[in-house]
C-alpha cells in the first residue's frame, strides 16, 4: 500500500509540474525525464492523460506542426489548476511532515558515529 | 511496407479493434495520438521494438483505457442494464469490481424477479402471492412436491401454505423490487465512484494510483 500511495503522490505531482503550460504526450514523458527522478511508462501516461481530460481537468487540441503532423497538446483548465495548487499544497505539507519524522533518525546515527 | 511500418499498422489495429465500446470518435482520437508518438519516437532515433516495449501490448494499453470509460458509465449511470454491463467487465478487472458485479447481479436479480412475479399474478392469480406455512415463507410462485419446506422466491415444498396478500401482493412485490433495483444501484454506484476516485486519486489529492505504473524512479 506504501508505495501505490508513494507512486500515486508521485504521478500527480509531477503532473501538477508538467502541465505548466501546453505540452503533448511525448514532451510530457520527456519533461519528467527531464525535471524529475521520475519516468512513467508511455502505457500509463496516455490512459492518464485521457482520464484527466474525461475528468475535466485538462483540455487538448491538435495542432498541426512544423514537422509535417499534428500533435494532440494539453493543457490544465480552470478546476486543473486549481487542483495542481491543491496537490502541491498538500505535497508540501506531507514532505515537510515527513522531513521532521526522519531528522531524528539522521541525528542518532551521527550520535552513534 | 516495411518491417518498422508493418509493426506500428498491426499495433495500432490491434489497439482499435481492442477498443471496442469507445465511440469512433474517441477510438480515432486514441489510435492517431499512439500513431504520432510512434512516429515521433522514432524521428527521436528510438528503435521500433524500444518503441512497442515502452508502450506494452496493444491488448493492455486498450484495456487501460476501456476500464476508465466502464468505471465512468457505471458511476454515473442509473440504467441498470449500463451497470450490470460496466460492473460485468470491472469483474476482470480488479476484487472490488468483482464485489461490485456479484452484488449487481444478486440486487438486480432479486428486484427483477419480484417485479416479474408481480406480472405473473395477473396471469396466474392462485399460484402467485406471499406464502406462509409451519416451513413456508416466500414470495411468487409455490408449488407443493418437493421434499422440505423453504424460503424464498419460487418455491416448491411438500409443506402446505396459503396466502396472506391476495391482490396486495402486486403493489407489495412491486415496491420491493423497486426498492432492490434502487439500493442495488446506489450501492453499487458508491463503490465504482470509490474506484474512480481511487484511480483518479480524486478522494484526496494523494491517494492511490491504481492503473498507474511506474517505469523507473532513479535515486
Amino acid at each position: 500500500m506504501g508505495s501505490a500511495v508513494t507512486e500515486g503522490r508521485s504521478r500527480d505531482g509531477s503532473f501538477s509540474g508538467a502541465m505548466g503550460g501546453r505540452l503533448y504526450g511525448l514532451d510530457i514523458i520527456r519533461f519528467l525525464e527531464q525535471h524529475s527522478q521520475l519516468v512513467l511508462a508511455e502505457d500509463t501516461i496516455y490512459p492518464i492523460l485521457n482520464r484527466l481530460k474525461a475528468d475535466g481537468l485538462l483540455a487538448s487540441e491538435w495542432v498541426e506542426t512544423e514537422a509535417g503532423h499534428p500533435r494532440k497538446y494539453y493543457s490544465l483548465t480552470r478546476i486543473g489548476r486549481e487542483r495542481a495548487r491543491q496537490m502541491a499544497a498538500t505535497w508540501l505539507e506531507f514532505s515537510t511532515g515527513l522531513g521532521h519524522l526522519i531528522e531524528p533518525v539522521l541525528a542518532r546515527q551521527e550520535v552513534a558515529k | 511496407m516495411n518491417s518498422t511500418e508493418k509493426a506500428i499498422e498491426g499495433y495500432l489495429i490491434t489497439l482499435r479493434r481492442t477498443l471496442k465500446g469507445l465511440s469512433i470518435a474517441d477510438r480515432d482520437e486514441i489510435v492517431s495520438e499512439i500513431g504520432v508518438h510512434f512516429r515521433e519516437s522514432l524521428e527521436q532515433g528510438m528503435d521500433i521494438e524500444h518503441v512497442i516495449s515502452h508502450l506494452g501490448p496493444a491488448k493492455e494499453l486498450a484495456a487501460e483505457y476501456r476500464d476508465d470509460l466502464w468505471i465512468k458509465r457505471a458511476a454515473q449511470t442509473f440504467s441498470p442494464w449500463l451497470m450490470l454491463k460496466g460492473v460485468f467487465w470491472l469483474a476482470r478487472t480488479s476484487a472490488l469490481g468483482f464485489v461490485c458485479f456479484v452484488l449487481a447481479f444478486v440486487g438486480y436479480g432479486t428486484g427483477g424477479a419480484m417485479i416479474f412475479s408481480a406480472l405473473l399474478k395477473l396471469v396466474f392469480p392462485e399460484h402467485v402471492g406471499l406464502w406462509i406455512g409451519p416451513d413456508v415463507f416466500g414470495f411468487g410462485i409455490h408449488e407443493t412436491g418437493g421434499d422440505q419446506g423453504g424460503v424464498g422466491l419460487f418455491l416448491i415444498t411438500s409443506s402446505p401454505a396459503r396466502e396472506v396478500l391476495g391482490w396486495w401482493y402486486i403493489p407489495v412485490a412491486l415496491t420491493i423490487g423497486a426498492f432492490f433495483i434502487w439500493g442495488t444501484t446506489r450501492v453499487v454506484r458508491k463503490l465504482v465512484t470509490h474506484m474512480k476516485s481511487r484511480r483518479s486519486g480524486h478522494a484526496h489529492p494523494w491517494a492511490g494510483a491504481h492503473g498507474s505504473r511506474l517505469k523507473d524512479v532513479r535515486c
